[in-house]
């Protein structure tokens, strides 16, 4: 069983972030339907608010901390992994040789909370990437760079057929 | 076109069209093959489909091979080269590549019987190159075709004496092989058996009998004829005993057809396996080969489905890196009929080890067992009126489905060393996806709730051809998967693609 390292401390704030922003949304929406449509009364779009508000509530409290807890990522010479997952575990490895390339990308909420997100894709087709999420600017392009030499390391043996 | 300003793009000659028509009308039946159930099935449940059938469809049939054929011959083009050879091909999906001489693996000439009265053939270049494999360049005159393939071959022997890789046999002109491990050929008779075997024929035939029972109007004409040819006869037999014969004959015409088809696509099959490839070719009408590269391999799956189990035979598919999509590029072939002593001699020469098969956890049966029985006790419960066949059929699914679900799950085994991982499903007969364990691009273990409520995990594989998920291991055992294919692959030190 591999150590895995934490993301950032910030990205429990920018997962917050992130699910009181959809929540806002949704209130706007539903501010905006029930004020031009007759079939959505106020009443019911306060009661609906309402209960999006307390889910929100539950993920801010419960399930986030748990997110940011079990997010964690393992490199070395070997292999990639990745875990994460309150409700829904999962560890997600690749080794070093199989990996094509790698991206470092960033969102707008991410860039305003300095967190960036690396992905590392395989051959193997759709959904044969991993994605570490939370990652420090400088974390991540010192992660990407290391993913790189390690890619390097190991072209000349890999490259011996074609 | 920078590389060689100095050459045009050529057409094929304009004899090739019949090589893109008979393609297109290729390509629509084995695609309307592997949609035979559902067209059985629409054509069964559906008055409109039935009047659309017999008159759209044979419009829609001219229509796509003759215009799709025509489009396919504008625009494939080629230009040769000093030493390559550049072709463009495909109607909305454009390909576009290069063939360097040297690189070219194989370079076959093929007469089909209707470009022999015109001393025309089909030059078929395969490249073992990650970007593409076989091109066919049909219609070319006899002459130029040879001359093609003489530069390059000449080219591709040049460059291995300067490697000094290889030591070609001058004989050896078109396999260009060396040491070969096993020729397989297979027998007319057995190739008929693929016809029987064939899993998509097996799937229409409950559909064609569905189909008799649309026809009952003209079925009752026939049947008034025989009751008054046989009038000493009490008509309740005569009727029982010719739906028997017409379902039997049905039967019979629809295994006839399919063998047909198996002779088609299987006639001449033969199979040769060196130090270096597969290669496999065969044909009644024209001959298609198939390459595939020892280190391009993929996936080998053995099939036996119930039909093939009471004739004690095999299929294996082999597919190769890379499925292209693309008319005509093909990344699988299948060895249609095996005997068992045949299949060991394969798995031998793959190195299939001996596998070890691990059972999931039995609790594996409970969910989809429910879930059917909920499904299928609700239909009977609203479609059945009677007291006494409402409770038979609801009896009978009770028994049957959980013994199904225990059936599947007793045949379900998951496998992994070193060298392979490998997953086997079955019914009545089986089958098993190997795949090479230096492959597996990515292993992602997952914990549902209700999965780790149990300390249970699921296992999902990610190749090149696509992924692979095994649930219900023990979390120990799933971690130990994980550990050792990651181990595996990041050890490997060969080439993979």
């Amino acid at each position: 069983m591999p150590d895995f390292d934490k993301v950032s401390p910030k990205y429990p704030n920018y997962l917050r972030s992130l699910a009181w922003l959809n929540t806002l949304g949704i209130i706007i929406a539903l501010g905006v339907v029930s004020h031009f449509a007759s079939q959505l009364s106020l009443t019911m779009a306060a009661a609906t608010g309402g209960f999006v508000v307390l889910i929100t509530l539950v993920l801010h409290f419960w399930w986030l901390p748990r997110r940011y807890e079990l997010t964690g990522y393992c490199v070395d010479e070997n292999q990639l992994q990745l875990r994460k997952g309150a409700l829904w575990r999962t560890r997600q490895a690749a080794a070093m040789n199989r990996i094509q390339h790698s991206e470092v990308s960033q969102g707008p909420i991410e860039r305003a909370f300095g967190l960036s997100r690396l992905i590392v894709y395989t051959a193997g087709g759709a959904g044969a990437d991993i994605s570490i999420p939370g990652l420090a600017d400088s974390k991540a392009e010192q992660l990407k760079a290391l993913v790189l030499h390690q890619i390097m390391t190991e072209q000349p043996a890999d490259q011996s057929h074609d | 076109m920078t590389e060689n300003s100095n050459q045009q793009w050529q057409h094929l000659p304009l004899f090739a069209l019949l090589f893109f028509f008979g393609r297109a009308l290729y390509q629509l039946i084995r695609n309307a093959m592997n949609m035979a159930p559902a067209l059985a099935g629409a054509l069964v449940f559906s008055e409109t489909v039935r009047a659309w059938a017999f008159t759209l469809v044979p419009v829609a049939i001219v229509l796509i091979v003759i215009v799709g054929g025509a489009l396919h011959y504008w625009y494939f083009r080629y230009c040769v080269g000093e030493q390559t050879i550049y072709i463009r091909q495909g109607v909305f999906n454009r390909v576009q590549l290069a063939l360097e001489y040297p690189r070219i693996q194989q370079a076959e000439i093929d007469q089909p019987f209707y470009f022999r009265p015109f001393n025309l053939a089909i030059l078929t270049l395969d490249s073992a190159g990650s970007s593409a494999n076989e091109v066919k360049l049909a219609g070319l005159p006899i002459a130029t075709a040879t001359a093609m393939k003489h530069d390059m071959l000449q080219a591709r022997r040049a460059e291995q004496n300067l490697t000094g890789t290889e030591t070609v046999d001058a004989s050896a002109e078109a396999s260009m092989s060396s040491n070969i491990l096993l020729e397989l050929k297979t027998p007319v008779h057995e190739v008929l058996k693929f016809g029987v075997m064939d899993s998509r024929t097996l799937l229409s035939i409950p559909f064609i009998i569905a189909l008799l029972f649309q026809f009952d109007r003209s079925i009752g004409v026939i049947q008034e004829w025989v009751i008054t040819v046989t009038d000493q006869l009490s008509s309740y037999v005569v009727s029982s005993w010719l739906w028997v014969v017409l379902a039997v004959a049905a039967i019979a015409l629809v295994l006839v057809g399919s063998m047909g088809f198996a002779l088609v696509r299987f006639f001449g099959f033969k199979l040769t396996v060196d130090d270096e490839k597969y290669q496999a070719e065969s044909g009644l009408v024209s001959k298609r080969s198939l390459t595939i590269r020892q280190e391009k391999l993929q996936l080998v799956r053995i099939k036996q489905n119930f039909a093939a189990r009471w004739l004690n035979r095999f299929s294996i598919l082999i597919k190769q890196l890379q499925p292209r999509a693309t008319a005509g590029g093909v990344s699988s072939f299948t060895i249609p009929v095996l005997s068992a002593t045949q299949r060991t001699q394969l798995t031998d020469i793959f190195s299939l080890t001996q596998a070890n098969w691990q059972r999931v956890n039995p609790a594996s049966v409970v969910l989809p067992t429910l879930f059917w029985l909920a499904v299928l006790l609700t239909i009977a419960g609203f479609s059945v009126t009677d007291t006494l066949p409402k409770a038979i059929t609801m009896v009978a699914i009770g028994i049957a489905i959980p013994l199904i679900s225990w059936r599947r799950w007793y045949c379900f085994g998951l496998h992994w060393d070193s060298q392979w991982l490998a997953v086997r499903t079955g019914f009545i007969g089986a089958r098993q996806s190997w795949y090479p364990v230096h492959k597996l691009q990515k292993v992602t273990l997952s914990e549902p709730p209700w999965l780790r409520w149990f300390g249970m995990a699921s296992v999902t594989v990610y190749t090149a051809a696509g992924a692979e998920q095994v649930s219900w291991l023990k979390k120990s055992q799933a971690e130990q998967v994980q550990r050792d294919i990651i181990t595996a692959v990041s050890s490997h030190r060969g080439s993979w693609m």
